[in-house]
């Protein structure tokens, strides 16, 4: 099955830049597309404290109407929310967001990302279940298709994004 | 099934048989907030709760809602 990737890039406080992508079904009405694109930079919106800069994939769709997509004086994009899931062939899909908002998300005295925190759960949901966009549920999948269905883990880490200044 | 996943579907059943997630967070104590993602996932796996990103595009916000399946 065709699969369509969106690549966000984000920005934190020093102005360096880091990446994390997204790949969904193809077949897709453009409209619901772009709208899946919002949906998405909202549920990365509430995890991250850097700020989305853009989203691309075979269409471009707007970060200007998002709201609350301010960089965080203390967002840096080596801080890495590192994702795991298993999409429903068994594959593991890797997601790795720049400048996670350590403060507000990961466990006291763990690496692990706070799984129940509305922020972290949500991005969760929106990765196993979808977005409902007008109807049509858009579900991230692995490289051939495959919806994903669950998380192996959440975790932070630190990488080094070849940018500082 | 455990207690609480018992107890969050029968929350949600008996709001109407929808909420969303910061309202059911909102309601739990400390503890079964940590549990909530297990117990929610145990209701999904039992096809008796589902959760749904909806993406509302005249207001470009989402929502987290946990709904009753049967």
């Amino acid at each position: 099955m065709a699969t369509i990737s969106l690549v966000y890039e984000i920005e934190d406080d020093d102005g360096d830049l880091g990446s994390t992508s997204v790949r969904v079904q193809d077949g897709l009405l453009i409209s619901s597309l772009t709208g899946f694109a919002v949906g998405y930079a909202n549920a990365l919106d509430d995890l991250i404290g850097g700020v989305i800069r853009s989203v691309s994939a075979f269409v471009n769709a707007t970060t200007g109407t998002l709201t609350g997509n301010d960089v965080g004086l203390t967002s840096d994009v080596e801080q890495v929310g590192k994702f795991e899931f298993l999409s429903s062939l068994g594959t593991r899909v890797k997601v790795n967001i720049p400048a996670i908002n350590e403060p507000a998300i990961v466990a006291p005295g763990s690496d692990a990302l706070n799984q129940s925190n509305p922020a972290v759960a949500a991005f969760i949901a929106a990765m196993e279940d979808g977005i409902n966009v007008t109807g049509a549920l858009i579900e991230p999948c692995d490289i051939g298709g495959a919806s994903i269905v669950s998380t192996v883990f959440a975790r932070e880490a630190f990488r080094n994004s070849g940018a500082r200044r | 099934m455990s207690d609480l996943s018992d107890r969050v579907y029968e929350l949600v059943k008996s709001s109407g048989g929808k909420m969303t997630y910061p309202q059911i967070y909102e309601v739990l104590g400390y503890e079964d907030r940590q549990r909530l993602p297990n117990a929610i996932r145990e209701n999904k796996r039992s096809g008796k709760l589902q959760q749904r990103v909806d993406f509302d595009p005249v207001t470009g916000q989402n929502t987290h809602n946990v709904s009753v399946v049967k």
